[in-house]
């Protein structure tokens, strides 16, 4: 086995691609199981049973998609340093679209204020992630700096 | 006289792992071709199936390639890897035969030792040992990894490793003898 089968073998688990989108996937079904649970959690009235089950089940399934996009970027194509960062950004990014429409789109429920602390929430733990990934890579540029300055 | 692994060697390794880690995709190429040649070669002295040497080679990168992220010491990376290389093989095989650990020996002998010994000397009489002597020879000489590494990777106390390698070099005590210029004098007051 040389080199190149190993590097080609690895391309798929290395791809830059893969990560993106499983990050992607991840934030937009986790988006929708909040903002249905909003919707739902604040109807004045019970919902008719088709209705609870329809909004059960998009639940699950955005929730399904947030734990795939969690295991993709934990353990099937965990997140390099660089990766963690553009994560965060993208994160960050979700999270301040979420604190901003979901209030909006919430708003004739009266559940707006709910919305927002969920979204500013999610942007307090967005931007805590992104934190600690631009430390992660300062702390390996440090340590790349170090050893080439021994050079 | 053994060619002791520079500085500069061990730096340029981790530099590689950092890169890595930091996520340059360039940098993969330069691990698989730091590693991917010693890497095999342990498989392959592990396995009887040579057929299977491919396989393990393939998942032990896998692994290698997912846990990177999370490996926090760069320098560590060697002792690391051959962790993995080594569960791998006895999981695929699962013969593994553990043995009982001897005395500690003096730490003198094996800086002794080092001294006198080529690792590429070595290589040619290593084939021949059971495979726990076998193991620890080859990481500590061939692959050049610290007694606290092989310790690391197979398992065992630092100890056991040199009692292993203690062992390993009683069984070898002909040819290295003759490989290294010892004479049969000289190993006699090392013991």
């Amino acid at each position: 086995m040389t080199t190149d089968d190993v590097i080609e073998m690895l391309e798929k688990d290395l791809s830059i691609a893969s990560r993106v989108r499983a990050v992607l996937v991840g934030l937009a079904g986790a988006a929708m199981a909040i903002l249905i649970v909003l919707l739902w959690s604040t109807e004045p009235e019970p919902l008719p049973t088709a209705t609870a089950v329809l909004f059960g089940a998009m639940t699950a399934i955005g929730t399904a998609w947030a734990g795939y996009g969690v295991w993709v970027v934990t353990r099937r194509h965990p997140l390099y340093a660089q990766d963690s960062i553009v994560a965060g950004r993208m994160a960050t990014t979700f999270a301040v679209v979420f604190a901003i429409g979901a209030p909006a789109i919430t708003a004739d429920q009266g559940s707006a204020p709910a919305a927002l602390a969920v979204g500013l929430t999610l942007v307090a733990a967005a931007a805590v992630s992104w934190a600690m990934a631009v430390r992660r890579r300062r702390r390996l540029l440090a340590m790349r700096a170090e050893l080439e300055r021994r050079r | 006289m053994k060619p002791v692994q520079t500085d500069e060697k061990r730096r340029s390794e981790t530099l590689i792992v950092i890169r890595c880690q930091l996520g340059e995709r360039d940098a993969f190429r330069d691990l698989v071709e730091t590693w991917q040649r010693p890497l095999a070669g342990f498989v392959s002295r592990m396995c009887d199936d040579p057929a299977a040497v491919d396989d393990i080679v393939q998942t032990i990168w896998l692994k290698v390639v997912r846990g990177l992220p999370r490996l926090r010491d760069p320098a560590g990376f060697p002792a690391w890897i051959f962790s993995i290389a080594r569960r791998c093989a006895v999981d695929r095989y699962r013969h593994h035969d553990p043995i009982e650990p001897l005395d500690e020996v003096e730490d003198a002998a094996f800086d002794d030792l080092d001294a006198r010994l080529d690792a590429g000397e070595i290589a040619g009489a290593v084939a021949g040992l059971p495979p726990a002597e076998r193991e620890v020879v080859e990481l500590h000489y061939l692959i050049d990894l610290s007694i606290a590494d092989v310790a690391r990777v197979v398992g065992v106390p630092e100890g056991t490793v040199k009692s292993r390698l203690s062992r390993a070099r009683r069984m070898l005590a002909p040819p290295l003898t003759h490989l290294s210029g010892i004479e049969p004098d000289d190993e006699s007051h090392e013991e």
